[in-house]
């Protein structure tokens, strides 16, 4: 057994030795990779129901927040989420009180608007983010005027 | 000659143009039920000296309203009544009937309403009814 393997090494070896004429390949190989930028929120119809107060100079307090699951896939490094509303509401801010697995640094401030706030997402693919919006009185009054409100909160992932 | 042999690979990765669809939204429904409250306390903060016509007082107002159009309707009997407050708009004029302060909007605890009083009749009273 031993005799066998030093014969295949020296025959290895000697091959290498042979003349052959001159002969390139170059191959190119050309891959696509599609941008990509997915975002999903789950519960996509959250209610906020305020309680009355019982006391007379009572205000209304902030309901319990909606915390929504994220699943987001973006292979573009400088994907942002834009988060802004439709409209805004008299009375009531409307806030994203924690954002988890969303962004790698969060500029979003806690206030929703109109105005369109940004967040590093970049690269990335999660189907376990999640975001909770809550809904409280504006400016500390804790007074709302009474009736039936609604808005859009529009996730965007922008390219740059 | 040596032979020599060149195996090169180039890899491109290219973006494409196309993006999917990257965005979302919810719509948020928002519901706030109509409360009116008021308390005034004492509802009667004044009263008369042995054979005097006058008399004045304070009270202590609180209130939480979210009715725009919600009032407070002050009902004075036996007396010509005039009543002052920086929360609620109420006319200045002293009256005999009822006088109708605009409440609206607002929440305030502990507030001043302010009463001046001319016993006209027997037996003066107050009463307070809220409206829209």
């Amino acid at each position: 057994m031993k005799t066998f393997y030093y014969t295949l090494t020296i025959a290895l070896l000697g091959s290498t030795g042979t003349t052959h004429a001159a002969d390139t390949v170059t191959q190119n190989i050309d891959l696509t990779i599609p941008l990509v930028e997915l975002i999903d929120v789950e519960n996509i119809s959250p209610t906020f129901d305020f309680s009355a107060p019982s006391n007379a100079g009572d205000g209304f307090a902030a309901p319990e927040g909606v915390t929504s699951s994220v699943a987001i896939t973006s292979n573009n490094p400088n994907a942002q989420l834009d988060v802004h509303t439709s409209s805004n509401i008299n009375g009531i801010d409307l806030k994203i009180s924690s954002t988890s697995g969303i962004c790698d640094s969060s500029t979003l401030s806690d206030r929703l608007s109109t105005a369109p706030q940004y967040c590093s997402v970049g690269k990335r693919q999660t189907s376990s983010g999640s975001l909770t919006i809550s809904a409280e009185p504006s400016g500390g009054n804790g007074m709302i005027p009474y009736g039936t409100y609604s808005t859009d909160i529009i996730y965007t992932l922008t390219q740059n | 000659m040596r032979p020599r042999y060149y195996f090169g690979i180039l890899l491109i990765a290219a973006g494409s143009t196309l993006a999917l669809a990257g965005n979302t939204s919810q719509i948020l429904k928002l519901t706030v039920p109509k409360v009116v409250l008021i308390d005034i306390d004492p509802a009667i903060p004044f009263s008369f000296a042995q054979g005097a016509k006058n008399a004045s007082g304070n009270s202590l107002l609180s209130i939480s309203s979210n009715d725009p159009q919600a009032k407070l309707q002050i009902t004075p009997s036996g007396l010509n009544l005039a009543v002052t407050s920086e929360v609620l708009g109420c006319p200045t004029e002293a009256s005999t009937t009822t006088i109708i302060c605009k409440v609206g909007v607002t929440r305030t605890k502990g507030a001043v309403l302010a009463f001046n009083a001319t016993q006209i009749g027997s037996a003066p009273n107050i009463v307070y009814t809220i409206s829209d």
